[in-house]
């Protein structure tokens, strides 16, 4: 009966802890903290060095809910994850997610060689190895944190970086860990680990890549296709990912990756549900992240970390100011970014959770100095959610990649279609003064189905013209139904920080520069006179165009407002006196 | 320093009562009072106003418009104001009618005076507070006086 007891007051402390932390995100909003700290250190203090006084120490426990908690992280990400995104962040993500977390690991290594002088060259890169990969549960969670809203090619770059350069880190501390634990056995050549180290990663990416793919088609399919009671369809695809997750982990493969991809598959497909599912997710997703760092938290030895804190705080700073900006400048010096989109990837190298629990595979593995590796990655994680995690959103701004947050989701009501995905039924309230109740027309893909006015229903045919006030229902194919949105939303003022980021005047992608010399009367040269604004995005400055990317013209700055693909479609003019003053001035 | 907006804007330009059928009736409408003001062709200041709104319009959106052209015969630039009394389509971005419009006229080939002028105008109205002072203002010197305390406050450009 004692251990009913005792399980019973685990339940308690464990279901406080995370009241506490849901609570919490009142506060850390107020203070602009960023949650996830406030969640470690909730960890901290209910740990056995704080006022809690809970002695917790299970390695195992932790890195069993650490790695179901990212993978559910994952696959939240990478159901939020437009496919759009990999447009822009694809081949930068992929080369940070590779050599980035190599470099970064090599040159950590010279610092903790430096600091810790009881660490051997293997051991310096194990440690290093622990840290070197960003956290996709920080970025995903921080890079949105208060409505932020940062330019795609960073944005973008970050997270798919986050959710892809887990399984170079893992894989190199799992590989160092069993060098270190089998030092007596025969050492393979460094040429030959080399190559070994390159074929394991890239068929765990291979692995990895072909069952995320593969599961996001299948958990789409059968969602579309089983006929689950709608309160199960989310909790079947989450489960279902848990599955993707460990098969493809149990087969070799890199897991994280599969069920990230997994995500995006099953985001971007015409799923059954996908609104629930979603919900669901992102509840589940607030609760792994909570429990993850409360108990990363609970784990932690403060005053056993007082011993090597100041070493781990130098670490932190050479990472945070050398290793990373390195690493950013070497992979991303081949794509077209800004030096400002530059120092905000550099700067936004997020460790965590990761880290910490990579920290725990030395520690099961029984090796020397295994606690110096917690401990220092324990620390690396706290500045980086500290230093970087809090400053983000300023330096983000004054950096000039955070752009004015977007309107919200229209009143548009989406309606399940059983057994039809070709087509969507929505159905939207015409608000007044909107330009349908102004008498504007429908596309000719939209088809009205019924009309609810005063009461009554109305088919299609008799509903007559539609007016303010009705509730229209129609059928339109779902890649398009966007663009319904504004034709029934009321005229909705621009927020002003649109205007002073974008510029007051707006022009269309397709307007010539030569136009926009004449009409302000500074000269062009006659080469590009009659290249459009969108082609010369293209040339000028990058071939995938994000919105907020600048390109001077003359006097005065264009702004993207509005990108379809790979081209700019509108674009804002800033009006720059002092610009204007200094071209005109000898 | 160049032109303060309380100079580019006199009184005497300032229009508190303006009613216009649609956005091209306004903007002949408005053209023939900057003309006059200024000893300017008319039909050539609108044309030169409807060919810069051909372009892409000059709503800068909140119900807010500044139109505005190089044309010669000038010495420096000007503005006028005008108040809607009822808002006024204008193919701005976001949709809404326009009741608050700024004409900026320049000289032809003055470039840097025209961005300035436009410059000090859209820097005034993007504060909402002041557009809505504008609004409210009940004449022509009530609203200069706000142009030039609002750009006091704002502080040089």
């Amino acid at each position: 009966m004692e251990s009913i007891g005792y399980l019973n007051a685990v339940l308690l402390i464990g279901a406080v802890l995370v009241l506490v932390g849901i609570l919490s995100s009142l506060v850390a909003s107020r203070i602009g903290a960023p949650l996830l700290l406030v969640f470690l250190v909730i960890g901290m203090l209910a740990g056995e060095d704080g006022p809690g006084g809970i002695a917790f120490d299970d390695y195992r426990a932790t890195y069993l809910f650490g790695s179901l908690a990212l993978a559910v992280i994952l696959f939240d990400g990478g159901m939020r994850t437009r496919l759009d995104a990999f447009r822009v962040a694809l081949r930068p993500s992929v080369l940070l997610a590779t050599i980035g977390v190599l470099v970064t690991a090599l040159i950590t290594s010279g610092f903790a060689l430096l600091v810790f002088d009881q660490l051997s060259f293997l051991e310096a890169l194990l440690l290093s190895a622990i840290v070197a990969s960003t956290d996709a549960a920080a970025v995903f969670f921080l890079l949105h944190a208060g409505g932020l809203q940062l330019k795609q090619r960073v944005g973008a770059t970050l997270e798919v970086e986050s959710s892809t350069n887990d399984p170079a880190a893992i894989l190199m501390t799992i590989v160092l860990t069993e060098f270190l634990s089998t030092m007596t056995v025969q050492q393979p050549e460094a040429g030959e680990s080399f190559w070994m180290i390159v074929r394991i990663l890239a068929e765990q990416a291979l692995i990895g890549g072909a069952f995320g793919v593969a599961g996001g088609v299948a958990i789409s399919l059968l969602l579309n296709r089983l006929p689950l009671p709608s309160g199960l369809q989310p909790l079947f695809a989450s489960t279902s990912a848990i599955v993707v997750y460990g098969s493809t982990s149990a087969l070799e493969g890199s897991g994280f990756l599969a069920v990230y991809l997994a995500g995006v598959v099953l985001g971007n497909r015409r799923t059954r549900g996908a609104t629930s599912v979603l919900g669901f997710q992102d509840a589940i997703t607030w609760f792994c992240q909570i429990v993850m760092f409360v108990l990363l938290g609970l784990l932690a030895s403060p005053s056993r970390m007082l011993e090597h804190l100041l070493g781990a705080l130098l670490i932190s700073v050479a990472m945070i100011l050398v290793a990373r900006p390195v690493a950013v400048w070497i992979c991303l010096r081949f794509f077209r970014f800004s030096p400002n989109e530059l120092a905000f990837v550099a700067w936004v190298g997020l460790r965590g959770a990761v880290a910490i629990f990579l920290a725990s595979v030395p520690m099961l593995a029984s090796l020397p100095n295994a606690f110096l590796y917690f401990d220092v990655a324990f620390v690396v994680v706290l500045t980086s959610l500290v230093v970087q995690g809090w400053t983000l959103p300023p330096v983000a701004r004054r950096l000039g990649v955070a752009l004015p947050r977007r309107t919200e989701p229209g009143p548009r009501v989406d309606f399940e279609l059983p057994g039809q995905v070709e087509e969507e039924f929505v159905g939207y309230p015409v608000a007044a003064g909107s330009p349908i109740a102004r008498g504007a027309k429908l596309p000719s893909w939209a088809r009205v189905v019924m009309v609810a006015r005063e009461k009554r229903l109305l088919m299609g045919a008799e509903s007559g013209p539609i007016a303010a006030g009705d509730y229209v229902y129609l059928l339109a194919p779902p890649d398009r139904v966007r663009q319904l949105d504004p034709l029934f939303s009321a005229p909705k003022e621009l927020p002003p920080a649109e205007r002073d980021f974008f510029g007051e005047f707006v022009f269309d992608g397709a307007t010539t520069l030569g136009a926009i010399a004449r009409t302000y009367g500074f000269p062009v040269p006659a080469s590009i006179s009659d290249r459009r604004v969108s082609d010369h995005f293209a040339e000028q400055l990058n071939e995938h165009p994000v919105v907020g990317d600048r390109l001077r013209l003359g006097p005065t700055e264009l702004i993207v407002r509005e990108v379809d693909g790979d081209r700019v479609t509108k674009v804002g003019l800033e009006i720059d006196p002092k610009a204007a003053a200094g071209a005109a001035s000898p | 320093m160049g032109q303060s907006l309380v100079e580019l804007i006199t009184p005497d330009r300032i229009l508190p009562v303006v009613e216009a059928a649609d956005k091209a009736a306004l903007l002949a409408a408005l053209a023939r009072r900057i003309a006059s003001a200024a000893a300017l062709d008319p039909t050539a200041v609108e044309a030169a106003l409807a060919e810069r709104e051909r372009l892409s319009s000059t709503g800068v959106g909140s119900g807010i418009a500044i139109p505005h052209a190089q044309v010669p015969g000038l010495a420096r630039p000007i503005g006028l104001l005008a108040r809607l009394q009822r808002a006024v389509e204008f193919g701005a971005e976001d949709g809404l009618g326009v009741d608050l419009v700024v004409v900026v006229l320049a000289p032809e080939g003055a470039m840097v005076d025209q961005l300035k002028a436009l410059g000090r105008v859209a820097r005034v109205l993007r504060h909402r507070s002041i557009a809505d002072q504008l609004r409210e203002a009940s004449g022509a010197e009530a609203i200069h006086g706000i142009l030039g305390r609002a750009e006091r406050e704002l502080g040089p450009p």
